[in-house]
């Protein structure tokens, strides 16, 4: 066996810590309270989001969330045949919710699975062949990095009409550096272990080794990014839709809610309270949730040192 | 310089002026600050079947040795000759076959197995190359593995379930698959307990008698090397210091180096006489002197030592090759205990 | 160059009028989640004044917990369940934390395989040698000083003073390990407990290290509890060897037994596997099966899977560690048998 290099970590220590990480598994995230309340928070959410989807895309239902009724604007919570009350054109709050949520978990989906695609595949390649190929994307990555993303909204919203197109495009093409950032840091490393020097001993060629040995053992970072981009995508498309370069009307966004409800401050803040608190336990519901997942796939990042 | 090789006609490894030097830093502009000095005008010919022993301690060069023969790394300078074809100026389609013919067993049992590779799989990439289908692919594993002396129960067994002589031996199959002529074993046994090391050294001296395996060992216990090789080369800070079969070196060991090496042989209570110790450590091989680079180690160190390397030559005999000034006239004390070891 | 002649046996004292470190009995125990095992078990040794003895075991054999529970050095899920560790007849089991740390460093010092972890690269070694000698003494930062270039001097750095103003990544794995004994042995500790001190270095620094140790037993009359998992080192330098298997002590004899005559199968077994590389035209002697994990302990004779001696009796109940009469020795076997050198 390996000798062991640290005092402090005595032979029976890791045995034991090796033992109990390799039993239980997944459910082993609900021993972390602020990860259960994460799973929990995203689970409504989510679940929420489809049925929100469900809504938009049925052709019957759109009623529930465009019908208007201006005779019956601007009613609190709890009133009579709105249980969330109604928006300024008398829209049922309920629908327009449920409807607004699922066009978050739309675009922050589409957003982080092809900015993921980029960033993973960016990352690999610049880390594991370095040299010129890793100089050009991280030029890219540091270019990318430091675009303003409202720039870029307004310039797609110009350029095609402002909707879920643009919105995806724009903040997929900036966000993916971020992520191309943190995985090109794990090619490097894992590039020099002896396992990946042992493929290419073999004459294995470097895209399946990519493919192979670096792709699996980046899986724990890229669910951690992911539940956090999920979380500030929901945000910068709250942001942009806020500022009307987003999703347009009469399909609800939850920014968009928040720009309307603006107007009408002072008669109800509810308006505003609404869409703003679904926001929040969204981003707190990722957030939690990529704590949770960090903390069971690496371990040794949260637990004390022995 | 040429290599060293005794009385064969056709090599099937010569390595000639190897060379590989990398930058320790790099100041704020970019500028090199000091030179490694990894392996320096390293030559030696190995025959087929035949099992060479580089030996060497931390610093030696002998794992960035290891890495330039199966081109893990490209050399700075000299030129690598294997079955007569050039292995440093090889590309594509030849480099790939070569990748065939010399294959590597590394020292870590730990690192050098992708965790969540199952056995199968990782003896599989071995078999990257044969374009066989699934079935035989599994029959060839299975195969392999009990060469290894691997149930094959374990083929679905991933590293962490394994020991760290089960997990060398892995290595060692995956390394055979694709049938090399040549196998560096790069400190095979030294990151396993005592008694483990006994279990991959056996599998490894077999796999010799069948098969004409040719092997470069290297290792930095001496013992090891005089059970496992035919010869034996020792290395210092980046240099051969001396080379011979290995019991003429265990009989008439030259360099006082290679002195010092037989001396630190555990001794388990039977005999040896007075020990050599070497005063000092090991110098950093960040720009080395210009002399011969174990003088400030050495006891017979003289200015000659310090103005001049000396050259590896054949003066012991036309086998035994030794880069010392002064070999002859060396302290035949430290001979006698020698050959109590 | 140094020569290292052969223990001096006059110094060799095997039975020591009050011994300066008494363990019986102990154990410690490491907690899991749903499970507790025993890394030490029932272990029982003493060493002498100017003694130095030997640990031998591979991973999983508790040799590193011992030391570390001799001084304390153990926190959850690890802790020490029974037994007594009498220094000087004083009970360490137990012992508050404030008076542990007294005795830390002072009166038992502890260096280990890796020196890097037990020096902070942040600080010169002055600063590290100083600090440790201020906790424990009313000194001036100068006498610190004096001191600790005295010690690095007598553990062979060259040009100490200056060497004083120095990192710890300034020096080589060789240096670093004298550097750590230096630190360990300021303040003239009566026991030493190194713990795989030569494992990470070459064998030429290897050999200067242990005869470091065994010129510091001589001169300052200091007691060693060396452990190794390398037989060969601790035949070297170590008057009485300890052997442990899985938690237990399976032999106990003085080194010149361990080398000459073997009891114990596993004892023999270890000894067997570096001889026989002696002889190239057969396979090496190896020990069949592996070391048991703390949690999957054979229930009678832990050795017994693994032992080519086996008797039906040794997977019914385990052993005693037993006085082997006629011999200075202690055996934990039923069915031991003479050695055969290979």
């Amino acid at each position: 066996m390996t000798r062991d290099v640290t005092p402090a970590a005595s032979e029976a220590v890791l045995t034991a810590q090796v033992l109990d990480a390799t039993r239980r598994g997944p459910w082993r995230i609900l021993k972390s309270r602020s990860a259960t309340i994460g799973t929990v928070l995203v689970s409504v959410f989510v679940g929420l989001g489809v049925i929100g989807i469900l809504l938009l895309l049925v052709p019957g239902l759109d009623a529930t969330w465009k019908a208007q009724d201006l005779g019956n604007a601007l009613q609190g919570p709890l009133s009579p045949g709105s249980p969330l009350g109604t928006d300024p054109n008398g829209r049922d709050l309920v629908a327009r919710s449920v409807v607004a949520i699922g066009v978050s978990c739309v675009v922050a989906i589409a957003v982080t699975i092809l900015s993921l695609v980029i960033g993973v595949v960016a990352g690999l390649v610049a880390g594991y062949y370095r040299g010129r190929i890793d100089t050009l994307i991280a030029g890219l990555i540091d270019v990318t990095w430091g675009f303003p993303i409202i720039l870029l909204a307004i310039m797609f919203a110009g350029m095609m009409r402002p909707g879920f197109t643009s919105i995806i495009l724009a903040v997929a093409l900036l966000s993916w550096a971020g992520i191309a950032r943190i995985i090109r840091g794990y090619a490097l490393s894992l590039r020099e272990r002896e396992f990946v020097a042992a493929a290419r001993a073999l004459g294995i060629p470097g895209w399946r080794i990519i493919v192979t040995h670096l792709l699996p053992n980046v899986t724990a970072p890229i669910l951690v990014l992911a539940s956090y981009y999920i979380a500030v995508t929901i945000v910068i498309e709250a942001g942009l839709s806020f500022l009307g370069l987003g999703i347009q009307q009469p399909v609800p966004s939850l920014g968009q809610m928040l720009a309307e409800g603006r107007n009408f401050l002072r008669l109800s803040a509810w308006q505003t309270a609404l869409p703003g608190g679904l926001l929040v336990m969204a981003v707190l519901g990722f957030n939690l949730l990529g704590d949770g997942l960090r903390d069971l796939l690496d371990p040794r990042l949260s637990r004390p040192q022995s | 310089m040429t290599a060293n090789v005794p009385g064969l006609a056709s090599p099937l490894l010569v390595v000639d002026g190897l060379v590989k030097r990398f930058a320790a830093s790099h100041d704020l502009l970019g500028r090199v600050r000091g030179r490694v000095s990894a392996v320096e005008d390293v030559s030696f010919g190995l025959a087929r079947g035949e099992t060479l022993a580089i030996v060497g301690e931390s610093g030696s060069g002998k794992s960035t040795l290891a890495r330039l023969l199966v081109r893990l790394t490209p050399a700075t300078a000299g030129r690598i000759t294997f079955d007569g074809i050039d292995v440093t100026a090889a590309k594509g389609k030849d480099s790939l076959a070569l990748h065939q013919r010399i294959q590597i067993v590394f020292q870590d049992p730990y690192a050098s197995l992708d965790p969540r590779f199952s056995v199968g799989r990782l003896v599989g990439e071995g078999l990257f190359h044969s374009h066989m289908d699934r079935a035989s692919r599994r029959v060839r594993t299975i195969d392999l593995l009990e060469q290894v002396g691997l149930s094959a129960s374990l083929i679905d067994n991933l590293p962490h379930q394994l020991s760290g002589g089960q997990r060398q031996r892995v290595g060692i199959a995956r390394a055979l698959a694709a049938e090399p002529d040549l196998l560096i074993a790069d400190e095979p046994v030294s990151a396993l307990d005592g008694s483990i090391q006994g279990q991959v050294l056996n599998v490894l001296r077999a796999l010799r008698a069948d098969r004409t395996l040719a092997m470069v060992f290297i290792t930095h216990d001496l013992s090891v090397a005089r059970y496992m090789a035919d010869r034996i080369a020792v290395m210092h800070l980046g240099k051969l210091v001396e080379t011979a079969p290995t019991e003429q070196l265990f009989a008439r060991p030259a360099h006082p180096y290679t002195q010092a090496l037989l001396s630190a042989i555990p001794r388990f209570g039977r005999g040896g006489g007075a020990r050599t110790i070497l005063p000092g450590d090991a110098p950093s091989p960040i720009d080395p002197p210009p002399g011969c680079r174990f003088a400030g180690r050495c006891a017979w160190r003289t200015d000659l030592c310090d103005r001049v390397d000396p050259a590896l030559l054949p003066e012991v005999s036309p086998e035994h090759s030794v880069a010392c000034h002064h070999w002859r006239s060396i302290d035949v004390d430290a001979v006698a205990a020698a050959q109590s070891a | 160059m140094t020569t290292l002649g052969a223990v001096d046996a006059a110094l060799v004292s095997d039975s020591p009028p009050t011994p300066l470190l008494e363990v019986r009995g102990l154990t410690t125990v490491v907690d899991g989640d749903g499970w507790s095992a025993a890394a030490v078990d029932d272990v029982s040794f003493s060493i002498g004044r100017g003694q130095i003895i030997g640990v031998v075991g591979e991973s999983g054999s508790g040799k590193s917990l011992t030391a570390l529970s001799i001084l304390g050095l153990v926190a959850p899920p690890i802790a020490v369940t029974g037994g007594s560790i009498l220094f000087e007849g004083r009970e360490l089991v137990g012992l508050r934390e404030r008076e542990m740390r007294r005795i830390r460093g002072a009166e038992i010092s502890m260096i280990f395989q890796e020196p890097t972890t037990s020096m902070d690269a942040a600080f010169t070694i002055g600063d590290q040698l100083v600090e440790t000698i201020r906790a424990h003494r009313p000194v001036d930062r100068r006498g610190a000083e004096a001191l600790a270039t005295q010690m690095l001097d007598r553990v062979g750095i060259a040009s100490a003073a200056r060497r004083l103003r120095a990192y710890p990544h300034e020096f080589s794995g060789g240096m670093r390990q004298r550097v750590m004994i230096a630190m360990a042995l300021l303040l003239h500790p009566k026991l030493l407990l190194a713990d795989e001190p030569t494992t990470a270095l070459d064998v030429t620094t290897q050999a200067q290290i242990l005869e470091l140790i065994g010129e510091l037993r001589t001169d300052l009359g200091l007691s060693v509890l060396l452990i190794s998992h390398d037989l060969g080192v601790v035949l070297d330098i170590a008057d009485r060897v300890v052997v442990m298997y899985a938690g237990r002590v399976v032999e106990e004899t003085p080194s010149a037994s361990v080398a000459g005559s073997p009891s114990h199968p596993y004892t023999q077994g270890l000894l067997a596997s570096k001889l026989s590389l002696r002889h190239r035209d057969r396979p090496v002697t190896v020990i069949d099966g592996q070391v048991p994990s703390l949690r999957h302990r054979p229930p009678a004779c832990r050795f017994e899977p693994r032992c080519p001696n086996r008797l039906p009796k040794c997977g019914e109940s385990e052993p005693e560690l037993a006085d082997v009469p006629g011999a200075e020795r202690l055996l934990r076997c039923y069915n031991p048998s003479p050695w055969i050198e290979p």
